[in-house]
């Protein structure tokens, strides 16, 4: 299959496994919401109704696979919170960021709230979280997420995330911003029709304000979590790049039992700083999941 | 919402909403809210109804639930094999379904 993606084949490691992976759908993953049941609660009741579950990582015992699970949004654990549907990749994200209970936290660009109410899982509901999202037409799905879940420590704003207030510092960030989405190609139901987004060229200068932004808003200690599902290179390293050679930032590891690549030293005609490797680069081939990008940044010093 | 340090500073946004929406106004009523309940119901010690699948099914479409209960008129907490679902509003030795039947599609 020739997709808009041959462009990252010298970049992309086992192309022709990653090309053929996205033939295939992307498997239910989905995290239990530990604010309202334990996980092995949850287990033995989906296993009662004959939903078979497997952990995907020693690690995580709230992240699970649900082979055979057609449509997790008809579950009456899912009405009732006990569960989210969530790409893998995407939990990733907040298990890297791992809050401390009671901690001041901004979410960016929160909706659908996924990444938001597991924050306020592994803050166990504490401190307070201020869920940014600009577009309010998104704010409904939002607060419906977080109310499904359980969520109590979150106050929603509407700020665009380029221009939010510097009127105070977090101890946590996590700007997971707007991009091309080419990860998530597997989800796509007319995948042969995929067309790549108006507008793409334009995502990097947003996604580097943002960062920017993100950064300033970031107190002397606080760490912060960008993140995109994409792979273009313009959009991840470059982005992260640019923040690196504006700020004192500094990138540090990020430490997850999840098969991951490093970020790339070079694209094109570009060359990334030597840090950039601690970034990551998750691959639907590598770990049957969407595609996805995340950089660890703190502070130097 | 829960108390927290950060309230104070989290003042100074324009702020659209704040933690779990507890109550509403319906007419001359105070609703409790459904997730506001599926959280804290299990705190409550009165006025819990525990339902079979058969009258689940009768909530959920709508009708009311005829039964009977030694309580006062007013809402109810129902609970289905053990977990808060949301509130029914009994009157008259019925209960009125007040969970959002739209999102339950699993039966």
């Amino acid at each position: 299959m020739k997709t808009v993606f041959d462009r990252y084949r010298e970049i992309i490691p086992d192309f022709s496994a990653f090309q053929e992976s996205l033939r295939q759908p992307v498997p239910v993953h989905f995290r239990v919401n530990r604010l309202k049941i334990e996980p092995q609660r949850l287990v033995q009741r989906l296993k009662a109704k004959g939903v078979h579950l497997q952990r995907v990582s020693k690690k995580y015992e709230t992240l699970f696979l649900a082979p055979d699970l057609e449509r997790p949004g008809k579950l009456l654990e899912y009405f009732l919170g006990y569960v989210h549907t969530q790409a893998l990749t995407s939990c990733l994200a907040c298990i890297a960021l791992c809050p401390r209970p009671g901690s001041y936290l901004l979410d960016m660009c929160a909706s659908p709230g996924g990444k938001t109410s597991h924050l306020a899982q592994l803050m166990e509901n504490t401190g307070l979280i201020i869920a940014n999202e600009p577009y309010p037409n998104r704010h409904v799905i939002l607060n419906h997420t977080l109310s499904r879940m359980g969520v109590l420590n979150t106050v929603t704003a509407a700020y665009r995330a380029e221009l939010f207030p510097l009127k105070q510092r977090y101890d946590y960030i996590l700007a997971d911003v707007p991009c091309s989405g080419e990860g998530t190609f597997r989800m796509m139901s007319q995948r042969s029709n995929y067309i790549e987004r108006k507008g793409k060229a334009r995502l990097p200068e947003l996604q580097k304000r943002i960062l920017l932004r993100a950064f300033d808003l970031l107190k002397e200690n606080g760490q912060l979590i960008y993140s995109t599902c994409t792979y273009n290179p313009d959009e991840n390293e470059s982005v992260v790049d640019y923040l690196l050679n504006s700020r004192d930032a500094e990138l540090l590891s990020v430490d997850l039992d999840i098969q991951h690549e490093p970020g790339l030293r070079e694209w094109e005609k570009g060359a990334y700083g030597r840090e950039i490797h601690r970034a990551v680069r998750f691959y639907p081939h590598r770990l049957n999941s969407v595609g996805f990008f995340m950089a660890r940044i703190g502070r130097r010093g | 919402m829960i108390n927290s340090p950060f309230l104070q500073s989290a003042s100074r946004l324009k702020v659209k909403r704040a933690g779990l929406r507890a109550f509403q106004r319906i007419g001359k009523f105070v609703k409790p809210s459904t997730r506001m309940i599926q959280v804290f119901g299990s705190l409550a010690t009165k006025a819990r109804v525990e339902i079979d699948e058969i009258q689940l099914e009768t909530l959920v479409s709508g009708e009311p639930l005829h039964i009977e209960l030694e309580i006062e008129d007013g809402y109810v907490i129902l609970l289905f094999a053990g977990h808060i679902l949301g509130l029914g509003l009994f009157i008259e030795g019925k209960i009125l379904p007040q969970i959002p039947r739209k999102e339950i599609s699993f039966l």
